[in-house]
């Protein structure tokens, strides 16, 4: 196991969605020698700062045909060794390149965690300290809501029926070793051998899932929440109206929502379900504050509608305290009001301050309040590596089983894998297996 | 300066406390509210066991006494798991309660440092000013004054004893408790937590019908505790211990009378333990089980007292008469004593620092059940740690380091909402933290405090060069087939057709080092014969678990770079906006000294240690 604070890390680094160009971006100590394994032709020797030709290949495949720039350390944003590769910007592309630099020594830098290390090293001065830590726990909730949104509820119990087989493998091992004069029924090594075919097949299965993925269309996911009739829509066709070149409406292929694209200065926002938005036209429907936060729960950008003639209410007070970080607006500021709530005020109707909401959005996403840096490729990219490393290491048992390997030792790959997979649900290992044990079995003195 | 340390209680922790303070040089006075109860073992008559011998071998390792304590006074010894891995090799003793408490009497009377006082003490005094212990009062009000104060209390504080309706307020075995204490404890700052366990009954051995149940004997080949403890010297007649069952007729017996139990009828609101469920609370718990476990242990050669494992209880008296009756080869057992349920306070082991020392005033130690702990071993492995402390030696163990160091970090760190027993399974590490390796990992720390004598360091170094010199004469000899084969062949091991490292065959499952052994010479070892026994099974494992071993090692090492990075005092983590609400309050209770510490708080998620870690840079700018 490397240390994590000086291992090297691999992100894409450029806004996720089409771009003529994407760029990966590694850095740590020996960045070269990842770059050495993928990257032909290799020049004699890489100087810093300078650009080379060439093609990123995969066991003689070529991905794709890119321009690499080592920037060694301390010339570098990390201070650290680094490498730029600039590929094709499609993000089909971007993901088969990460996945290359992976498999060959990178791991998948978690959120913020190049600024982290630039200010480690002392890079970034003291006053950007705060923005930092912002960026990094703006950016690990945004990773959580990414890992949520990918793998779905039907996914996460797929991952759990895996988990909790060799969970019981691993408290039957851990009873009979914590408890050796305990009668156990369970015949451990025999018992595991049959079933690991079993659990083989739910992992393949599983690691075909993360391999083909969601089809989900890269931006920052936005949620427009509000009660009834307070200009949801009216503000999503203020915000559509406001850009030239809105993509295309269309029905949610992979997902029963309706999104909107819409550009907002150099940021691509998802509307998401649009038409959640739209039947609220109707004035009999009512939106439960249950399902306002269960869709704010995928977003990246919370927008809060209010009624600048009404204020906050109590209602309105009981939906935002499920929300996390919503950029709140008091719409119908061209009416009548009185109230003093220092949401932004707009009239999404006569277009009065829509400038500033959008100055806003942008000043919370370079602030890192929003964060769109864990995309659904980099989790999907995150669950392949990880469920691929399980399945590893629950061959690693079988194997083990097989050649009489005292169950001890046999324990330490299946803990191994377990908490592989407890990573893709985002859970640690903690008292498991001790739970476990006094769970199902009747143990003690 | 020599220092005056006070030790409350003379249990499994307080004994270890007292002595190792003791020998370093520092004046102890040791408290007990009986001193004919020193080193008295309340409930079973056994040392050791999976994790717990480990415990102990570790306490020896590191220069304290438990290990050649049951080595003296054992009456049964097995090696339990020896299939399952050499990590996890169990050695568990039955003790002679009388001679364990005596020898263990004998020792610190014979101390020069230790003074042995009868006594309760009631209250701890701290000086205002500097938030340190100063002094102790005793019952009697006289004041007594002390650098340091170490809390062993085990399960005497406000104790009381529970079994049907009948409530005693005694510590265990009818024993005084102690009724003050947790008063100056609360006054002082602490948060007291209530604990319940509970031990079966005593019965005479002439009423067991012993031809009814299976029977179990120690093992012919003696593994002691003690590193220092030579087996031949050890080596004496065993007694055997007995298996038998308990049938459907106990459990409906039980059924039948369950809402009399002090644990169901209300009586007892205190927070009991997984690790030994009352037998009632197995019978409803595991309704479907047919059976349960019984196991007859006696309770020393010069009693015919036997302790009955798997049977605790706080059924009413004549209830537990017939549950036990039910039970085959006890069908006329006759009762001595009867089996009971006991809680007493205990405190929030998370006010602690890693050397068990309070956060918020200096000199005052706590060890064993007061810590939320359970088990005579985990009291003993605590007291040993903060008796080093008290005395002014800095110790505290690792993770990586010692199973005594998962116990205690599991504590301070994460606290405890039940009766805290060892397991292997908590140890991250411990392919690396073996009960054959405990003197390789722990004697040089307990040199290094000063409780490993010079003598016991220069047998200790010259065995760990033998351990290395034998492990390079075997990587450098190599066979040819035709002086290999004929063995492999005897062993159904497949022939080898070029040259063989011996190290290799070594690593072949089917092969050991003594097999691989009779291929060269003897190895030249200047050590005692048993010594050299462990030095050949210590080559037989590195050799044989190398990969495994190594891979562990590796990843120790990158947790161990998390424990260095040293967090500074005196943070305010409210202040931190990046961290989440949860981390900060938690931080801010436990105050850890190390990013590793910080990870292991339950509620303080990785993104929040990036956080602390990028807040701790700035401070350093």
């Amino acid at each position: 196991m490397n240390d994590k604070n000086t291992d090297i890390i691999a992100a894409i680094a450029t806004a996720p969605g089409q771009g003529a160009i994407g760029i990966i971006r590694l850095s740590g100590e020996h960045v070269l020698n990842v770059l050495k394994q993928v990257f032909t032709p290799l020049p004699a020797h890489f100087a810093s700062h300078k650009m080379y030709y060439g093609e990123i290949v995969n066991a003689g495949e070529v991905i794709d045909e890119v321009m690499v720039c080592p920037m060694l350390a301390p010339r570098s944003y990390t201070r650290e060794d680094t490498v730029e590769i600039y590929a094709h910007g499609g993000m089909l592309v971007l993901e088969e390149v990460l996945k290359v630099v992976v498999a060959h020594g990178a791991r998948l830098a978690t959120p913020g965690e190049f600024t982290k290390r630039a200010f480690m090293n002392g890079r970034i001065n003291l006053s950007q300290a705060e923005a930092v830590m912002d960026i990094i726990s703006a950016g690990s909730q945004g990773a959580r809501r990414a890992g949520l949104r990918q793998l779905g509820g039907g996914l996460t119990q797929r991952i759990e029926k895996v988990r909790d087989k060799i969970l019981v493998w691993l408290a039957h091992i851990e009873l009979s070793i914590d408890y050796p004069e305990h009668e156990n029924e369970a015949q451990n090594a025999s018992e595991i051998l049959a079933q690991v075919g079993e659990v083989h097949a739910d992992l393949a299965g599983l690691l075909e899932t993360a391999n083909i993925g969601r089809i989900m269309r890269e931006g920052i996911k936005t949620a427009i929440i509000g009660q009834p009739n307070v200009g949801k829509s009216t503000l999503l066709n203020a915000i559509l109206s406001e850009d030239r070149a809105i993509v295309h409406e269309l029905p949610g292929t992979t997902r029963d929502v309706l999104t909107e694209q819409v550009r907002v200065g150099d940021l691509h926002l998802v509307i998401m379900d649009t038409a959640g938005i739209r039947e609220t036209n109707d004035p009999i429907e009512k939106i439960g504050v249950e399902k306002s936060i269960q869709t704010a729960d995928d977003a990246d950008l919370i927008i809060y509608v209010a009624d600048c003639t009404r204020g906050i209410t109590p209602q309105d007070e009981a939906i935002l305290k499920g929300l996390n970080n919503p950029l709140v607006i008091m719409n119908k500021a061209d009416l009548q009001n009185n109230n003093t709530h220092d949401g932004l005020k707009i009239s999404a109707k006569t277009g009065q301050g829509m400038d500033k909401l959008f100055a806003k959005i942008q000043e919370q996403f370079h602030k890192g309040v929003i964060s769109s840096q864990e995309s659904d490729i980099i989790t999907r990219e995150r669950h392949r590596v990880l469920i691929k490393q399980a399945i590893a290491y629950v061959n690693k048992a079988f194997e083990e089983l097989h050649a009489h390997v005292p169950e001890d030792l046999v324990s330490i790959s299946l803990r191994a894998a377990y908490i592989a997979l407890g990573e893709v649900l985002g859970v640690e290992i903690g008292d498991d297996i001790v739970d476990r044990i006094f769970a199902e079995f009747c143990v003690g003195k | 300066m020599i220092k005056h340390i006070i030790v409350i209680g003379a249990g499994h922790a307080g004994c270890e406390a007292a002595l190792a303070a003791a020998r370093l040089g520092q004046r102890v006075t040791l408290f007990a509210l009986n001193l004919d109860s020193i080193a008295l073992m309340p409930c079973n008559p056994c040392i050791g066991g999976s994790a717990k011998g480990h415990l102990v071998r570790e306490v020896d390792a590191l220069g304290g006494q438990m290990g050649k304590a049951i080595d003296a006074t054992f009456i049964q010894s097995r090696m339990l798991n020896t299939a399952k891995g050499p990590a996890v090799y169990s050695l568990r003793a039955q003790a002679d309660k009388k001679q364990y408490m005596a020898y263990m009497k004998t020792v610190l009377e014979n101390e020069p440092n230790i003074s042995l006082r009868e006594g309760e003490v009631v209250e701890i005094i701290t000086s205002e000013s500097d938030n340190a212990v100063n002094a102790i009062k005793t019952e009697s009000g006289m004041i007594i004054h002390c650098d340091a104060v170490i809390v062993c209390t085990g399960t005497y504080l406000n104790a009381r004893c529970l079994y049907g309706e009948t409530i005693n307020h005694t510590g265990p075995n009818g024993l005084r408790n102690a009724t003050h204490l947790s008063t100056s404890l609360k006054n002082l700052g602490f948060i007291l937590q209530r604990f319940k366990t509970g031990t079966p009954a005593r019965i005479h051995a002439r009423s067991v019908d012993f031809s009814k149940m299976v029977v179990q004997h120690g093992d012919e080949k003696l593994v002691p505790f003690s590193f220092e403890t030579d087996p031949a010297v050890a080596k004496r007649n065993q007694v055997p211990c007995h298996l038998t069952y308990t049938t459907p007729k106990t459990h409906e017996r039980i059924q039948a009378s369950i809402n009399r139990s002090a644990m169901y009828s209300g009586l007892i609101d205190a927070t009991g333990t997984r690790y030994c469920p009352s037998i009632e609370d197995k019978i409803v718990r595991f309704a479907e089980r047919e059976r349960h476990q019984v196991f007859i242990e006696p309770e020393g050669l010069n009693t015919s007292e036997m302790y009955v494992q798997g049977m605790s209880s706080a059924l009413p008296e004549d209830v537990q008469h017939e549950v036990y009756r039910t039970i085959p080869g006890l069908e006329n057992c006759e009762i001595m004593r009867v089996a009971y349920a006991i809680e007493y306070d205990c405190i929030d082991p998370t006010q602690l620092t890693l050397g068990l020392e309070a956060k918020h005033i200096r000199g005052l130690f706590f060890a064993g059940q007061i810590n939320g702990s359970s088990g005579y071993e985990e009291a003993a492995a605590q007291g040993i740690v903060a008796g080093l402390n008290a005395a002014g030696a800095d110790m505290t163990i690792g993770r990586a380091d010692g199973y005594i160091g998962v116990l205690i970090d599991d504590l301070v760190t994460k606290g405890t909402s039940e009766p805290y027993r060892m397991m292997t399974s908590r140890a991250e590490y411990r392919l690396l933290l073996r009960q054959d390796n405990a003197d390789l990992r722990l004697t040089p720390k307990g040199y290094a405090a000063g409780l490993i004598s010079e003598e016991r360091n220069d047998t200790f170094l010259k065995k760990s060069q033998a351990i290395e010199a034998e492990k390079a004469r075997l990587q450098k000899i190599i066979l040819s087939p035709e002086k290999v084969n004929p063995m492999l062949e005897t062993k159904n091991s497949t022939p080898v057709k070029s040259g063989v490292r011996l190290t290799e065959l070594i690593k072949r499952p089917e092969l050991t080092y003594w097999d691989v052994i009779t291929l060269t010479d003897n190895p030249h070892i200047d050590l005692p014969d048993f010594m050299v026994e462990t030095v050949q099974a210590q080559v037989n494992i590195q050799i044989k678990y190398e990969g495994y071993i190594a891979m562990q090692l590796a990843q120790a090492e990158a947790f161990r770079k998390t424990e260095n990075r040293k967090i500074p005092l005196g943070i305010d983590y409210e202040k931190i906006k990046g961290l989440r609400i949860e981390a900060r309050q938690k931080l801010n209770a436990l105050r850890p000294v190390n990013f590793g510490q910080a990870s292991r708080i339950t509620g303080v998620s990785p993104a929040d240690i990036s956080v602390l870690m990028v807040y701790i840079k700035s401070l350093e700018q």
